[in-house]
């Protein structure tokens, strides 16, 4: 029976834990990634086999063996090239694999990484190499309403999730924003923010200025009211609005 | 008496709401549209839809010097237009692009530019559609890939009655 090699796929980042890694995106990303391993082995001639499933206690890696741990680093080492690049052979049938895994790559916070480890050997699947756009990227001040997903850590990190945004991300702030934020976990609050983004538009790293409630017991009707009392009179005297608004 | 009847199951998830429709659904003055504003504004609220309002429609709003400050409530965002919207709207409508629709509506540059910063905070804020009433507005989110609909888009078509334009200057009867 030929020897078999260990193959790790490891997560990391600020305040995840294996009780709190979500599943799915995990799952989705190791998925893709390894569909695309194999994909580059079958494309260089050679054949790239995964067998066996582990999730090794106390930490954030997913363990799997493979017979030929060579033509896996060759392959994970062309991977990483395609996903950085974005460029793949023509008809080598690899641009929807590198698609799907940098779809799975969208579902991470930048400030998470994952890793390929072969015995001593390494390769990144995600960081902020694979993903951010150089210190070039200019900072910017944004204003998002977020659901704060996950805070805390000893140099105070909040997760925030946006409809405005295609996915998670992860920002610094102080101590004392900290806790006071801290206080509206899983609920939605309206947040102003520097942030530094990559070249497809996700953001990679920044910091929140200052963070607004949302009155969730307000009627939202009500307050539209009140924000237009002081300009109802005017738009009451108007008979076409946009003519009024030069909209036509 | 019309009777407006939106179709619940039809509304848009997050849709964002232009400037005209917005002062109908809230000012008392009626016009043709009025009726149909408001209740499409009801509805959405009625159904916890996540109504998003752009930061220029404030601007347009606003007259005089007593400006008042939106609350920030459930419901209801003011999406700003940011360094995100701003390159989207270069990308989208470059300013040659911009010239020649103002052009065709007979507006001047900086009317569309207001028209096009809305449209751009669409894009950037992922409403999954512009309600207006204006075309030409409509036009410039569809070159930014936003979907686009009339809040007569959403009455009911099984139960609504047709509707007749009441008279300018009808006080409302909410």
């Amino acid at each position: 029976m030929p020897e078999r090699t260990e193959i790790l796929f490891k997560i990391a980042g600020p305040d995840l834990e294996p009780g709190n890694v979500d599943l799915l995106p995990t799952l989705a990303l190791a998925s893709a990634y390894f569909a695309l391993l194999a994909r580059v082995a079958a494309h260089n001639g050679s054949h790239l086999d995964f067998t066996g499933f582990d999730v090794r206690k106390g930490s954030l890696a997913l363990a799997t063996n493979t017979t030929a741990p060579d033509v896996a680093k060759a392959s994970a080492a062309m991977a990483g090239t395609f996903l950085k690049s974005g460029v793949v052979p023509r008809r080598s049938g690899l641009r929807p694999l590198v698609d799907h895994v940098r779809d799975a790559q969208r579902a991470f916070s930048t400030d998470e990484s994952v890793t390929l480890c072969i015995n001593s050997w390494t390769q990144p699947v995600l960081s902020a190499e694979t993903t951010a756009s150089g210190p070039e990227a200019l900072a910017s001040a944004e204003s998002l309403r977020c659901e704060v997903v996950r805070i805390g850590g000893e140099r105070p990190r909040v997760r925030l999730i946006s409809r405005s945004e295609g996915r998670a991300f992860s920002l610094s702030l102080g101590r004392d924003l900290a806790e006071q934020l801290a206080a509206y976990l899983y609920r939605e609050v309206d947040v102003e923010m520097t942030v530094r983004r990559n070249t497809e538009g996700n953001i990679i790293d920044g910091s929140v200025r200052a963070f607004e409630p949302i009155d969730e017991k307000g009627e939202p009707l009500d307050a539209l009211r009140g924000w237009f009392a002081p300009h109802k009179p005017y738009w009451d005297s108007v008979e076409d609005v946009e003519n009024d608004l030069d909209r036509h | 008496m019309t009777s407006i009847v939106i179709s619940r199951a039809d509304l848009p998830e997050r849709p964002l709401l232009d400037t005209g429709i917005l002062i109908r659904a809230l000012r008392e003055y009626t016009d043709a549209h009025t009726e149909t504003c408001v209740a499409f504004l009801k509805a959405l609220l009625d159904e916890n839809k996540d109504i998003l309002i752009a930061a220029p429609t404030l601007a347009e709003v606003v007259r005089g010097n007593a400006a008042t400050t939106l609350p920030a409530v459930a419901g209801i965002t003011v999406v700003g237009f940011d360094k995100q919207a701003a390159e989207i709207l270069g990308k989208g409508l470059p300013a040659p692009v911009l010239k020649e629709e103002a052009a065709q509506a007979g507006k001047t540059g900086m009317q569309i530019k207001y028209d096009a910063m809305i449209a751009a905070c669409a894009a950037r804020h992922r409403a999954d559609v512009v309600v207006t009433l204006d075309d030409d507005m409509a036009k410039l989110a569809a070159r930014l890939r936003v979907a686009v609909a009339r809040p007569a888009d959403y009455l009911s078509k099984v139960l609504s009655l047709p509707l007749e334009p009441r008279g300018r200057g009808t006080p409302r009867a909410d």
